[in-house]
């Protein structure tokens, strides 16, 4: 079955087979929830902080207990 | 082998494309992992002389005692850009230059699975260290509090914003990167690339990517919270508010001691694949060293403390993170012991790459065991902040990471630019290197051991000598990497003999496989897979 040129994914400008294309797909997947992650530790190590400053009684507890 | 024909013959097609593009296609909007890997390797190379300058500098003030040629708010920028630049200028960024030139080569893909963020990764690190050493040149001078960054002394900064916006940047294209690898490594290997016949480089690069994807982001978040406290009146890590500095030191050294692997990592994974190829021997013990790599990956998320027993943490907490920092010697023993059993009997020639693989080994176990020393509590009250930790982590990143890089550049040059180097002057490097980077960085052990503490410009007449010869020792280590640039520019333009395919006669991997150098586009059609041909095709041990 032809693939029609525009759907084709291109690495650097090169067509790639069949497998190679079905490979860099999961590729682009994977790149996707990986960047999700990323993003996500972003925002978790703000939060905790912004969390604990809100909770100034908790501060020091918490300082420690990553301690204990 | 057929299969390589028929790809060849595919990329002379692509190969067209690429002959069309004038020098600002070529490589301002390359999507090609070899000319992007190309421009990491040079932006390295740059910053790793700028940096480089600045370490003259400090050497130069620190050759006698008393003030001698700079003021001390300078020398503290130097200390500080020094640190930054040589980090995220010169040594990561090395290493993403050689992970994207290697890793599609190695696994047998045509190219990194995002190639327009690669080109993006890139290009944002020269507009961050524009902006970061632009610092330097502003009315309230570049970053002086240390590379560290500690609050409330980097709050004084008047280039805090300026300094922050950069970390972003260089942790922007940090994150990409390490993406880009991640999915290329799990996803774009050829048929047959099973993850245990990979080569060790690209295990050492896909557990880095990881650990990238961890902490980078982290650094980001503290750095964040350091400018809205300077600018936006939050109190994160201010004491006066309810805040805590010392919580800026934990979360930096979240990430600041994963950092340290991250830049020692893909060198275990380079000297994994130097020392098998000039012993002519498998590497020994090679899921021992896949293992070893992930399990010190691992235990750098639990030591981060041991840069903070001197803040008064509490005495359990200090036990623990003593001997989880010690257990690091484990794994770390083990792939020392397996790079001397691969050399063990086997069939040993002493190329340049070969060489600084050897003083690698040597010289980053002398890092490692001054490590072991830092991470006893009761020493590392007295050697806390001394230059002892100086030398400590300039052998585990000049001799280590810097080493490793080197080592790496003479053994693929011949791969990327089909030229051979000059052998005569790439030993004359080594030897240089070798003997004037030990003159530099071990005399400040006793400096550190005698009570020199770390990052002032001037000391005590006590410690003169030692530091005279350490400065010596700086400026002769500092020109010999004037050879190496030599021999890089007589290899890319000038070298007429002409590399084999193989280039190393004991060289074994799909990357060896291919054309020296190599054609633009690779492996559009995916390798067929035999397995004698990779270096870790039968595993059994």
């Amino acid at each position: 079955m032809a693939t029609s040129k525009i759907d084709r994914l291109m690495l650097d400008h090169q067509l790639l087979d069949a497998g190679q294309e079905q490979r860099l797909r999961r590729a682009r997947r994977t790149a996707a929830v990986v960047g999700v992650i990323a993003i996500a530790v972003f925002v978790f190590s703000i939060l905790q902080m912004v969390w604990l400053q809100h909770n100034p009684p908790q501060h020091p507890q918490v300082t420690d207990s990553l301690m204990q | 082998m057929a299969q390589a024909a028929t790809h060849d013959h595919h990329d002379e097609h692509h190969d067209e494309h690429h002959e069309h593009q004038n020098f600002f296609q070529r490589w301002v909007m390359s999507t090609n992992h070899k000319d992007i890997g190309t421009l990491y390797l040079v932006f390295s190379l740059l910053m790793f002389f700028i940096g480089g300058s600045f370490a003259m500098v400090i050497r130069a003030e620190l050759f006698k005692p008393g003030m001698q040629l700079v003021q001390p708010y300078f020398f503290n920028e130097m200390t500080t850009m020094h640190a930054l630049v040589m980090i995220f200028g010169a040594v990561m960024p090395a290493f993403v230059g050689l992970g994207n030139w290697m890793i599609p080569m190695m696994v047998g893909a045509p190219d990194m699975a995002l190639p327009r963020m690669n080109n993006l990764s890139f290009w944002i690190l020269p507009f961050a260290f524009a902006l970061m050493l632009s610092t330097l040149f502003l009315p309230g001078g570049g970053p002086a509090g240390g590379w560290t960054m500690y609050p409330p002394l980097s709050l004084q900064s008047a280039s805090l914003a300026y300094v922050v916006f950069a970390v972003h940047l260089m942790g922007i294209s940090s994150i990409m990167g390490a993406i880009n690898i991640i999915a290329t490594i799990l996803n774009m290997r050829a048929p047959g690339m099973d993850l245990l016949k990979m080569p060790v480089f690209v295990w050492s690069w896909l557990i880095t990517a990881f650990l990238l994807i961890a902490v980078m982001p982290v650094l980001a978040g503290a750095v964040t919270m350091l400018l809205t406290d300077k600018y936006f009146n939050t109190h994160f890590f201010d004491a006066a508010g309810g805040g805590d500095p010392v919580l800026f030191q934990h979360v930096f050294w979240f990430f600041g001691h994963p950092e340290v692997y991250i830049m020692i990592l893909p060198a275990f994974g380079i000297i994994s694949e130097i020392i098998p190829t000039f012993a002519r021997k498998p590497i020994f013990g090679y899921k021992a060293m896949v293992f070893a790599i992930a399990s010190i990956a691992f235990l750098s998320f639990i030591v981060w403390a041991h840069h903070m027993f001197a803040v008064g943490l509490p005495l359990g907490a200090e036990i623990f993170f003593m001997y989880a920092t010690m257990l690091i010697a484990v794994p770390t023993g083990v792939k020392v012991f397996n790079w001397v059993a691969t050399m063990w009997g086997g069939s040993m020639t002493f190329e340049t790459p070969m060489l600084f693989a050897v003083a690698f080994v040597i010289l980053f176990t002398i890092g490692g065991f001054s490590g072991l020393m830092l991470a006893l509590v009761p020493a590392d009250f007295a050697y806390h902040d001394t230059y002892f930790v100086v030398a400590h982590f300039h052998y585990v990143l000049v001799t280590g990471a810097i080493f490793a890089i080197m080592a790496a550049t003479y053994y693929w040059i011949p791969k990327w630019t089909g030229h051979m180097y000059s052998e005569f002057w790439g030993k004359v490097h080594f030897w240089n290197s070798v003997v004037w980077v030990n003159v530099l960085f071990f005399p400040q052990h006793f400096l550190g051991l005698a009570g020199m503490p770390r990052r002032i410009p001037d000391y005590n007449v006590a410690f003169a000598n030692f530091n005279m010869i350490s400065s010596i020792g700086g400026f002769l280590f500092g020109a010999s990497q004037l050879i190496f640039l030599g021999v890089i520019i007589h290899c890319v333009w000038f070298s007429k003999k002409k590399a084999t395919d193989r280039v190393w006669e004991g060289a074994k991997g799909l990357e060896w496989t291919l054309s020296s150098p190599p054609p633009h586009h690779s492996f559009s059609v995916a390798p067929v897979i035999h397995d004698e041909e990779l270096a870790h095709g039968h595993v059994e041990d």
